[in-house]
């Protein structure tokens, strides 16, 4: 599956510039070139050579506040997208395979899950359970599982009803092999695209949660944060906020845009594209033409 | 094929299948008694919804009978739990080629894997012996060993079906059910096919063919049983059934089937038989 | 026959009246002279030169698998050729009109009213929200300017005409409550309903039960009596085609490979297609088994009365 990803330019890009962000998160904190927690007297300063990005209203490195700040986001989005799966997909397997009763019960509790609006939840939950990101991740990812269930859900019913299960069962296959065999393959596209998609909306949720000043105690540096308090001085730095802002909206592209290349190269879809791309590589070679395939009369 | 024992092959005692409960259950088969010898060729002919596929999932297991018994090669596998269906199954002594082969097949798995399935689920052979069986039976099936490393999306409706009788043969069954093999084929293959199921039959592998038209596998089967409606209102040896049709509904199958000699029975004779059976 | 048939009969001639002269009783309604039909952006041809005539009150058969172009031949005719395929040589007369010199105006009006057909999956063809019924009614209303309850009266008409058992019942069903036969008959009703001249059956009978089957194309021929309908019948079995029809094309390819009047084809073929379809019959089907003098010994039974024989 990976190599398939990266076979395609657009795979390559996303999962290039993934790794980068989370080369950051690991080593951003000690990359930052200042110490993000200290002021100095250089305030609100221009792009300069000393501080690539400038200063905040307080003289701190803003390019030191995004570099540490890098962790906490990644890993809320991590988190929450790891919660989501484990909540979400475990029950929408078992529910194809355990019978009416849990199915109905899941299926009407994922339904509300859904009607719920998760940020606004989010923030509820900190005032409940404390301040904190973890907090707020573990209520997001809960409350955004039903992508997880219903995907989970879906691919394995496809699978579990369908001939060459049959055919396998009647071969005697146990259900560890029709599962290793047939059921994997069909449910993991499924869920690595909704996982994709999930930590892309795991992070807008920390940046968004930060940016309200939610789940971290200032002065600690967050993504979100260093936005706000640019927001509040645009007067003097108008261009502040398209830093943090670019580098939220790209890391979600490129987590949408893994999405789109895992949904592009799995299965049938995934095998004719590259079999057109081998063979228009081998007609090359041969010079042969290509008839297109005739409509059945 | 040497066979042991004078007992049938299969060995159907009034099974009854039913689905839903209470207020919803519909009986689908009643009281079905029929066996298939050694060896012999058997067509269950019936009409859409006359329950044939049911009869035969149930004989394999995949569908659970209300009642009745049924015994495959000497075992009675009635009420059969998972783990013993299992272990019956992988001895491999019956085996299904199902409808649709565009369904039937894994379409993330390669030939070459569907076709081993069968054989490294029963665990008793090496992965040479495997590669070695799979290509003798493709052959037989009359296709290249090139195919082994295809998708079925690449492969034409007449590859796929003989890939589904080549995967079906993998474990040397003693009885195979296949359910309307040549409907979706064209002319030349379903020629094909047809020949390779009757060199099976030749070779002693006994042969369960469902369908709802007489005429695509009349030339392959010793006997025909007919199911009208859930239920065998008619057995008898081909010849007999189509020369000598007896129940109604027998007489409007073999009088409806289009053929090349005159010989349909024309509409007022049709128009009669239904009424026939509407009243019985 | 009702005062609603006979006015429809005599209604005055619209844009498709034969041309002037056509008026012999063995007069040709369809004449397709060595159509070829191709994909103008590929180049490819697909049908290459299929001629049959059909005559009023005959029957003509087509044999052809799938990809053999008998379905796009009957497009052709029809006007409704797919975008990506176009008529690239022969003629088509339609009625003693060249149906290249029709706008798409006399197109609409001619399908219908003088040429009309059915096909394979009637599932297909008709809105699954929409009572069947209405929508026979429909294409009165809109071709013929019936009024509502005109429309319905013949309309319950047309589907006694097919031979639906119950009208008032099936016309108030739903597509998805009907069986695969019954919906037949419904789109086989909304096709003669425009009392048209020449009607194509393709495949009408394929995904159908057998005994279905022999109903729906005794149906056709009656109703071919009936109305004087022309009829083609495009079916892969060529058994199909031998009980229904007076003059058989065997389509491959493409290619006509064989043409000629039914018994001829079946007792002396000369391309080994049709030997293949013939031999397929002869030693796998019913016919294997079929001993010349052999009617299916009904009278036999009669007299034996009928038992059930378990």
């Amino acid at each position: 599956m990976i190599r398939r990803i990266l076979r395609l330019p657009t795979g390559r890009f996303a999962v290039a510039f993934l790794l980068v962000i989370a080369f950051l998160a690991v080593f951003g904190p000690a990359l930052a070139p200042f110490d993000p927690l200290q002021g100095t007297d250089d305030t609100l300063a221009h792009p300069n050579a000393e501080h690539w990005l400038g200063t905040d209203y307080l003289g701190r490195d803003v390019l030191s506040r995004i570099l540490a700040g890098s962790t906490i986001s990644v890993l809320g989005a991590v988190q929450v997208a790891l919660i989501a799966l484990l909540v979400g997909a475990i029950p929408g397997i078992l529910s194809v395979y355990l019978g009416r009763t849990f199915e109905w019960f899941t299926l009407r509790f994922v339904d509300t899950l859904i009607a719920l609006p998760f940020l606004v939840f989010a923030v509820a939950m900190t005032a409940l359970l404390g301040n904190g990101i973890p907090q707020a991740m573990l209520t997001v990812g809960i409350l955004v599982s039903p992508l997880f269930y219903r995907v989970a859900r879906a691919a394995t019913l496809s699978v579990a009803r369908s001939q060459y299960v049959e055919a396998a069962m009647l071969s005697g296959a146990s259900t560890g092999w029709i599962v290793r065999t047939h059921v994997w393959s069909k449910v993991l596209p499924p869920i690595a695209i909704a996982l994709a998609n999930t930590m892309g909306i795991g992070f807008v949720v920390v940046s968004s949660l930060t940016f309200l000043g939610i789940g971290v105690q200032p002065p600690a540096p967050t993504w979100g944060g260093v936005l706000a308090s640019d927001l509040g001085y645009l007067n003097y730095r108008p261009y502040a906020p398209l830093f943090t802002t670019a580098l939220i909206m790209v890391t979600v592209w490129a987590f949408n845009l893994l999405a789109d290349v895992i949904r592009d190269v799995a299965g049938e879809s995934g095998r004719a594209l590259f079999a057109e791309q081998d063979s228009g590589k081998r007609s090359k070679k041969n010079d042969a033409t290509r008839e297109p395939a005739v409509a059945s009369a | 094929m040497s066979h042991d024992g004078d007992g049938p092959l299969v060995d159907v005692e009034h099974l009854n299948v039913s689905y839903g409960a209470g207020r919803d259950r519909t009986q689908v088969i009643h009281d079905a008694t029929f066996q298939v010898a050694a060896g012999e060729s058997v067509g269950l002919i019936g009409e859409t919804g006359s329950g044939k596929s049911t009869l035969a999932r149930a004989v394999v297991g995949l569908v659970k009978a209300s009642d009745g018994r049924v015994r495959i090669a000497g075992e009675d596998v009635t009420g059969f739990g998972l783990s013993q269906w299992r272990d019956f199954r992988r001895r491999g002594v019956i085996q299904y080629v199902f409808q649709d082969p565009l369904r039937a097949l894994d379409p993330d798995l390669t030939i070459e894997q569907s076709l081993s399935e069968p054989l490294q689920v029963q665990r008793r052979l090496s992965r040479q012996q495997i590669r070695d069986r799979i290509v003798f039976r493709l052959e037989q099936v009359r296709l290249d060993a090139a195919l082994l490393s295809r998708f079925p999306g690449e492969l034409s409706g007449g590859q796929r079906q003989r890939v589904l009788v080549a995967r079906a043969l993998a474990t040397e069954p003693r009885v195979l059910i296949l359910d309307e093999p040549v409907s979706a084929l064209d002319a030349a293959n379903r020629v094909a096919v047809l020949e390779i199921l009757n060199t099976l039959r030749a070779n002693g592998t006994s042969l369960v063919f469902i369908s709802h038209d007489l005429g695509s596998v009349a030339g392959v089967t010793d006997r025909v049983i007919v199911l009208y409606r859930g239920e065998l209102v008619e057995t008898a040896a081909t010849t007999d059934i189509v020369n000598r049709p007896e129940h109604p509904y027998t007489r409007l199958l073999v009088g409806s089937a289009p053929t090349l000699s005159s010989g349909a029975i024309d509409r007022e004779r049709r128009a009669e038989l239904r009424r026939l059976l509407e009243t019985s | 026959m009702t005062d609603t048939l006979t006015a429809v009969r005599t209604a005055p001639p619209d844009i498709a009246s034969p041309a002037e002269g056509a008026d012999s009783p063995a007069d040709v309604v369809l004449r397709v002279e060595d159509v070829r039909i191709r994909n103008p952006h590929t180049g490819v041809e697909v049908v290459h030169g299929v001629s049959f005539e059909l005559r009023r009150g005959h029957v003509v058969g087509i044999v052809g698998e799938s990809g053999s172009g008998k379905t796009l031949t009957c497009r052709a005719v029809l006007g409704i050729l797919p975008r990506l395929f176009e008529v690239s040589g022969g003629r088509i007369e339609l009625l003693g009109r060249d149906v290249s010199t029709l706008t798409p105006r006399e197109w609409t009006h001619l399908r219908g009213t003088s040429i009309t057909a059915v096909f394979q999956d009637p599932g297909s063809y008709l809105n699954p929200s929409v009572r069947v019924g209405a929508q026979i009614a429909e294409v009165l209303r809109v071709k013929r300017r019936l009024r509502r309850r005109e429309a319905k009266a013949r309309a319950l008409e047309l589907l006694a005409d097919v031979r639906l058992r119950d009208p008032q019942l099936v016309y108030r069903q739903y597509p998805h409550e009907l069986s695969g036969g019954m919906l037949q008959r419904v789109l086989i009703a909304a096709a003669i309903s425009l009392e048209p001249q020449v009607l194509i059956a393709d495949e009408v009978t394929t995904a159908l039960d057998v005994t279905v089957q022999a109903e729906i194309l005794d149906l056709l021929l009656d109703l071919k009596m009936q109305h004087g309908l022309s009829l083609i019948v495009v079916s892969h079995d060529l058994a199909v085609i031998a009980q229904s029809c007076d003059e058989v094309l065997v389509l491959r390819d493409g290619h006509v490979v064989e043409h000629g009047p039914t018994d001829g084809i079946l007792f002396d073929p000369s391309h080994e297609y049709t030997r293949l379809l013939i031999d397929e019959h002869n030693n796998y089907g019913l016919d294997r088994f079929r001993t010349d003098d052999a009617a299916p010994a009904d009278s036999a039974l009669e007299a034996r009365g009928s038992r059930h024989v378990a």
